[in-house]
């Protein structure tokens, strides 16, 4: 027998009430930004089926079924993590490590491999073999894009690692802190990396840290470059081609939310610097026209494309920038030299198609240069493409 | 299903509140509740626990019934045999024929799924029937209450494990008040952010740690072992709590299960404070009935080894448990035979110190994945092995600094010696009579704050792993 006086009836039906409030709120989710949240597709509940056959599994589905959508599961993550940055100066997760000076770093693309891309930038791209082995391939990249009537040119852009190895924490292992100051002291292979004659091949590390030591000029809080470091990654490419002239654009300094940090919800503002060129503009029929030709080379026919055109370029060309996310940041920039610019980031894409989608390309319009444009992990992806190219039959 | 989990915490505990609150028959349907809370993690092997309680119901009866001396012990040694049986084939077939007959890791034996919770649930049941055997309890006639005593969800998969004769009383009649609710919540989201906000975030740290035992240096191996000294305390302690604390709110007492073991001054008296309902129940169902130290020195210490041998083969059924367990039998030993005196004599500085260091390297052999692991963290953790790692700074996070140094300040006495005269505080027995209104305000404000300071890690799919498995 059990006897509840009344006072503890209220109360436990008050305790029960208050804790039923993330399961009562399941109906005030959004599934699409819950699955924008989770970036992952939202577990479905399990058929009755498989109750009988499997029970066990069965309320696995079932528990994650109610975990993905419990309330407010949004608010509650962003909550937490903005708790232990700003409390406890805690990244929101492993694979990101908050440096000296405000800094903040992507050290590996998920949290089964926290320092994967510091492994990518600072040591695997450097690798004496790997240059080598992009060196030796060259050649046929020329071939490939001459044979389409084009020119060609490799860009490769340091990394904020690389730029500012001073500036990583401690808790980034030693190793790899050692291979990221190797690379900002110079010492790399691709410094010496001698392109064959009709291709421009440029690793602007000692321009931009030349520059670098204006707090804006990398922002502190983003992965990607923006502003000013990419106008000094444009010019030191121009230089290259030998242009003799400089694009009339303009910088203004700001402050801009930390691109790391505003994909936990953490807002953080630092200095940065925006790139003004009123003669770039985005072309968006032109932008339609590329992405329809090649986005069903793709994984789910998503391809991420920019398309530019500019009033009163340096040259008269139009480029096909093929290139990681860095592009999608640099595109702009380089219009501002080019009559036009198409980008697409080739994430989405497979080694297979990468040829398909720079002859689909050049049938959308005439293209005059091809520019792979990686950052500096991605030397990996030139070598990829380069393979590719190389295998790709002439085209005359 | 776990405390600290979305599917416990915010649907299945709430509706267990509602229908306590306003069902009758509360016995009934805390069983079914069981039952189902078994069933989420376990399915069709709920059948096991299911016919441990209708064999322990029978035999019961049969122990109760039996006037004659020599048949009573018959039966009960039957019983005994039976559910030890049962835990034998379940947790330690397959350590046995593997490391007796070297079964290979495929063989069928080797494959026989340990369900969650047979060790605790064997010895309830060992538990019931030596206390009729001995008189200390008459054989529970109902099937329901019977049910409820063995298969109870707040300790069914990780204690505090309950002596029949202390809880029969409740099983037939209990009293739940607003002071049983409000310290029996208080407590439970202290308990839960034991677990969550210190226990988990340790085992961030110790997990991949002894993952990568041979990479450590001697500092990241202390690490390794400071960081699981105060996870295993925090997620045992702090599941004990919430199992104490669900209890009051059902109106059960359940024992106290952990008193701040890590100020004990000897290995002796760690373990009157380290899982106190283990060492009781080995006192009162293995220690005594075989001698206990009534039979001089010799047999006290082999009592002793067989009591701690057992007690680590009862963690886990692996190598590393067993030496676990000797190694606790050997200091208890040696403090008998005259360190105890020994230390005592000594300053309390070196009491702690002598008392923790034996506790951290006793849970390197506990946590490790087998000896050899054990033996390397050791020898690093003792200079025998240099090995280069990353400086403990640079793997702890801003997160886990403040939770290790808040682990440690609140593995003592100090903040509850601190803050009882202000806060009713969940931890006392008796409950204060005499405390102010704003004491109960105060206790609500703190375990309002630990609980949702919790689900925010919770529902963030903060890790969590669940170190029950084994036991």
């Amino acid at each position: 027998m059990l006897l509840i006086s009344p006072l503890a009836r209220v109360l436990t039906c008050l305790i029960a009430l208050l804790l039923l409030i993330p399961v009562a709120g399941i109906r005030l989710q959004d599934e699409a930004r819950l699955v924008q949240f989770h970036n992952r597709n939202l577990n479905v509940l399990p058929p009755p089926d498989g109750f009988m056959r499997d029970p066990v599994e069965f309320f696995r589905q079932a528990k994650s079924w109610l975990a993905d959508r419990a309330y407010p599961i949004q608010q509650a993550s962003l909550l937490q993590k903005k708790i232990l940055f700003h409390a406890f100066k805690t990244p929101p997760q492993r694979r990101i490590s908050l440096g000296s000076d405000g800094f903040i770093f992507v050290n590996g693309g998920s949290e089964e491999t926290v320092n994967g891309i510091l492994a990518n930038v600072c040591m695997n791209s450097h690798d004496e073999a790997m240059a080598a082995q992009l060196r030796g391939l060259l050649p046929s990249v020329i071939q490939f894009a001459s044979s389409r009537g084009m020119a060609v040119d490799v860009v490769i852009v340091p990394t904020s690692m690389t730029l500012y190895a001073d500036r990583l924490p401690t808790s980034v292992p030693q190793i790899y802190r050692d291979a990221c100051r190797e690379r900002m002291q110079g010492h790399s292979p691709l410094l010496t990396l001698t392109a064959p004659p009709g291709l421009n091949f440029v690793y602007p590390l000692q321009a931009m840290k030349s520059a670098s030591s204006d707090e804006a000029f990398f922002p502190k809080g983003n992965w990607h470059p923006t502003g000013m470091s990419l106008k000094v990654v444009r010019d030191s490419y121009l230089d290259a081609l030998h242009v003799g002239k400089t694009v009339d654009d303009r910088l203004e300094r700001g402050m801009g939310p930390s691109e790391i940090m505003n994909t936990y919800g953490i807002d953080v503002e630092l200095p940065v610097y925006f790139v003004r060129n009123p003669r770039v503009q985005f072309d968006a029929a032109r932008n339609a026209t590329f992405n329809t030709a090649i986005r069903e080379r793709f994984t789910a026919s998503q391809a991420t494309t920019r398309a530019y055109a500019n009033a009163a370029p340096l040259l008269e060309e139009s480029v096909l920038m093929l290139s990681d996310s860095y592009g999608e940041f640099s595109s702009e920039v380089f219009a501002g030299a080019f009559r036009n610019v198409v980008q697409v980031t080739s994430n989405n894409l497979s080694r297979e198609h990468v040829v398909d989608v720079v002859d689909r390309s050049a049938a959308a319009f005439k293209i005059d240069r091809l520019i792979l444009l990686v950052q500096e992990g991605g030397v990996g992806n030139l070598v990829v493409w380069a393979n590719a190219f190389a295998a790709a039959p002439a085209m005359h | 299903m776990v405390f600290s989990s979305v599917d416990f915490l915010f649907l299945f505990l709430p509706l267990f509140l509602l229908v306590q609150s306003f069902v009758p028959n509360r016995n009934l349907t805390f069983v079914l509740f069981s039952l189902f809370f078994y069933f989420v993690g376990e399915g069709w092997f709920t059948a096991v626990v299911a016919a441990s309680v209708v064999l322990n119901y029978l035999f019961g009866i049969g122990i109760d019934t039996r006037q004659e001396p020599g048949a009573k012990k018959r039966m009960l040694g039957i019983s005994i045999a039976v559910n030890l049986s049962l835990l034998l084939f379940f947790k330690y077939a397959g350590f046995i024929a593997h490391s007796l007959f070297g079964a290979p890791a495929d063989s069928w034996i080797m494959k026989v799924h340990l369900p969650l919770g047979i060790s605790f649930f064997t010895f309830h049941a060992i538990s019931y029937l030596i206390d009729i055997y001995r008189h200390d309890a008459k054989a529970e006639r109902s099937f329901v209450n019977l049910s409820l005593y063995m298969l109870m969800f707040p300790q069914l998969i990780a204690g505090p494990i309950l002596r029949f004769h202390t809880i029969a009383g409740q099983l037939r009649r209990r009293v739940v008040t607003s002071r049983h609710v409000y310290y029996g919540l208080v407590l439970f989201c202290l308990g839960l952010g034991q677990k969550v906000l210190i226990a988990d975030p340790m085992a961030g740290v110790a997990d991949p740690l002894f993952a990568r035992a041979d990479t450590l240096s001697p500092a990241t191996a202390w690490l390794a072992a400071i960081c699981y000294t105060l996870q295993i305390y925090f997620d045992f302690g702090g599941y004990s709590n919430m199992a104490i604390g669900l209890g009051w709110m059902a109106g059960f007492h359940f024992p106290r299960n952990f008193d701040f073991p890590y100020i004990s001054r000897s290995i002796t008296e760690f373990w009157r404070r380290w899982h106190m309902s283990l060492s009781r129940w080995f006192r009162d169902y293995l220690y005594i009935p075989l001698g206990g130290n009534r039979l001089g020195p010799i047999k006290t210490y082999r009592n002793l080894m067989i009591v701690f041998l057992l007690c680590g083969l009862w963690h886990g059924a692996a190598w590393t448990f067993v030496l676990w367990g000797a190694y606790h039998g050997l200091l208890l030993i040696v403090e008998r035979l005259g360190w105890e005196d020994l230390l005592r004599r000594m300053p309390r500085v070196l009491q702690h110190g002598y008392t923790l260091l034996a506790v951290v390297v006793g849970w390197v052999l506990f946590r490790a994945s087998s000896l050899d692991q054990a033996g390397l963290i050791l020898s690093k953790m003792f200079l025998l092995q240099q090995t280069s790692d990353a400086a403990v700074a640079e793997i702890l996070t801003g997160e886990e600094t403040v939770v290790l140094v808040a682990g440690i300040l609140l593995s003592a006495p100090l903040a509850q010696r601190a803050l009882r005269r202000w806060i009713a505080l969940p931890l006392l027995k008796p409950w204060p009579r005499d405390l102010p209104a704003y004491a109960y305000s105060l206790g609500m404000a703190i375990g309002l704050a630990a609980l949702v300071a919790s689900s925010l890690k919770i529902l963030s799919g903060a890790y969590s792993p669940f170190i029950y498995f084994r036991f």
